[in-house]
Formats: structure tokens, sequence, C-alpha cells
């Protein structure tokens, strides 16, 4: 596993969004999934450059949406994770997921393999 | 607040996000990456304006301080290749010009001097100057040819790759402008800097004609 690919905690957080919404993942439901499901109030800013860089990791991919007049007549960039997001995702989680195996008392809520 | 509260879409200039704050994202991010993030401010700002503008606001400034410092790093790192290729091109520059400076012209350095004190004048140094110029052409050319995007339009390219060399190689003359260092007259000076950037531009131009192959 390259180095540079490796995932951070904010970047595990934003693909797990982006498989949770599926089409509908933009930066309002993005965040506002990051902020219902993991409690962390995020800026856009820190959400975009994030996007931005698992976009260049080859992570996820995006397109230019409709434009709405709520937004001011502009478009909304949508964003999807792709296979090799989701492999990452996947190896990322089990990394986690074994190096909390048999410590502390997790919520039993916490199934990080399944 | 209460005007707008029944108001579904964007409804004025009351219920329209502040305009500095939107100026703060543009300035860090921006104009070609801004749109979506101030799309998405715009929407929370509007449904959070129905219940209380006054909580929108602080929230929107909020949200323009704290993505200032992403944003600006996000930038850096897109055009960390373009940023560095500005300082090498900019530094090889100046070594030529130096070189040529020190070694070859080094009592020499009044070229542009003579321009407004005729009573001075000597050949060598206006084959000084024309060297000079030439220096600045190559060093537009290398500037244009190592930092130039051809996928980027040509403002952002000028406003991020050209004009930081443009003004990095003017300094000297910038400060000699401004603070009389080596004594030389102002009009001198103006001579020596606006003769300087076109020879810069024409380098890059040249490059710039000869590769766009590719659209803007």
């Amino acid at each position: 596993m390259s180095k540079t690919k490796n995932l951070g905690e904010f970047e595990i957080l934003v693909l797990a969004a982006l498989v949770r919404l599926g089409a509908d993942a933009y930066g309002v439901t993005i965040r506002r999934e990051i902020e219902e499901r993991a409690g962390r109030d995020v800026s856009v800013g820190a959400l975009y450059a994030t996007l931005s860089r698992l976009e260049q990791k080859g992570y996820v991919s995006s397109r230019v949406g409709e434009a709405t007049a709520e937004r001011g007549g502009r478009a909304k960039r949508h964003y999807i994770i792709n296979a090799n997001g989701k492999e990452q995702l996947d190896k990322s989680a089990l990394a986690l997921g074994n190096m909390l195996k048999g410590i502390g008392p997790w919520p039993k809520t916490l199934n990080l393999q399944a | 607040m209460a005007k707008n509260a029944e108001s579904p879409g964007i409804n004025k200039p009351s219920s329209a996000p502040p305009s500095f704050a939107q100026k703060l994202i543009l300035l860090t991010c921006g104009k070609e990456n801004s749109a979506p993030l101030l799309g998405d401010l715009a929407e929370e700002y509007t449904r959070l304006s129905r219940f209380d503008r006054r909580k929108a606001l602080q929230w929107y400034w909020g949200q323009a301080v704290s993505s200032a410092p992403h944003n600006i790093a996000s930038r850096l790192s897109q055009n960390a290749r373009s940023i560095l290729a500005v300082i090498i091109a900019v530094a090889l520059s100046y070594a030529v010009i130096a070189i040529w400076d020190i070694f070859v012209s080094r009592n020499a350095a009044q070229q542009f001097h003579q321009w407004t004190n005729p009573a001075s004048y000597e050949p060598a140094r206006r084959v000084y100057a024309i060297v000079q110029w030439i220096g600045f052409a190559l060093a537009g050319a290398l500037v244009a040819k190592l930092t130039f995007n051809y996928e980027k339009s040509l403002r952002e390219n000028f406003l991020l790759r050209l004009a930081p060399a443009v003004l990095a190689l003017s300094t000297p003359s910038l400060f000699a402008l401004l603070g009389g260092v080596d004594g030389y007259s102002v009009t001198a000076r103006i001579i020596s800097i606006g003769l300087s950037l076109p020879a810069f531009g024409l380098g890059a131009a040249i490059i710039v004609w000869r590769n766009a192959t590719k659209p803007f």
C-alpha cells in the first residue's frame, strides 16, 4: 500500500458519507451527513479541500449539477466515490477495526468490519 | 428577518449573504473553484436566515473565516508545481542577469543613467542595456516555458505565474526607484523598468504563442 494513498480520518468520514448519500452527494448534504453522524461541524473550506484531495488521489469523481435560485444561481458539484475509493475505504476500515479489536469497551453498534 | 420569513426562495438583498464574506471566500478560494462552495453557503444561509438572520450571518462569517486557511492551502497545493517553477525560473533568470552584471559588465551598471544624461554616454553601456533586455526576454521565455498552464485561462496564468515572476525580477529596480539606492535618477529607473518588462512579456508571449496548440 502506497504511503501517499493512505486515508486520513476526515477522508474516511467523507468517503463514508459519499457511500451513504450516493447520487445525492454534494457539499451541503455531505456536511450535514458528517455533522449528524459523526458530530463534526465542518467548514465548507475543509470539506472542499478534502474532496479535491480525494479527487486528485483518484478516489472520487465529480460533475457539475444544476443551479438553483436559493444557491444564488450557482451550480452544485456532485461527488461520487469510485471503485478505487471504495477499496481504499474498505482497507482503512479493516485496519481501524483490527487496531481497535479487543481494546476498550466500545458501543455494540460499532461493527467496523461489517 | 420577518419580511423574509415566508419567502421560499432567494429574496432580494436583505436575504443575500454578506458580500464581504463572499469576497473573502473568492479571494482565498479563487474564482474558478469558488462557485460550488459559495452556492453551498448560499443554500445553507437561505435556510438559516428564515429562522434567525443574525445567526445566519454569524454562521456565514464563521464559515468564511474558518474556510480561509483550507482554501489557501488547497489552492497552494494545486499550484505547488507552478509556484516552484516560478521560483526556479526567477532564480535562474536572476543568476543570468547577475552573472552578466558582476563578471561581464561590472562597471557599466549605469546603462540607463546615460539615457537621461547624454554626457555620460559610453557605447558599452548601451550594449549592456541591450543584453539586459535580452536577459529579461529569456527570463520571460523561461518562466512561461516552465510555468504556463494551457488548460487555465490567460488571466489566471498571468496572475498566478507570470506576474509574480515579473514582480520578483523588478524588485531591485522598484527598490531603487523608491529609495534611490544607487543615486540614479527616478526617470532612469522608470525607463529601466519600463523597457525590461516588455522584454519579459515579449519572451513569454513568444513561448506561449509557439505552444498554444491547446485551447485556453
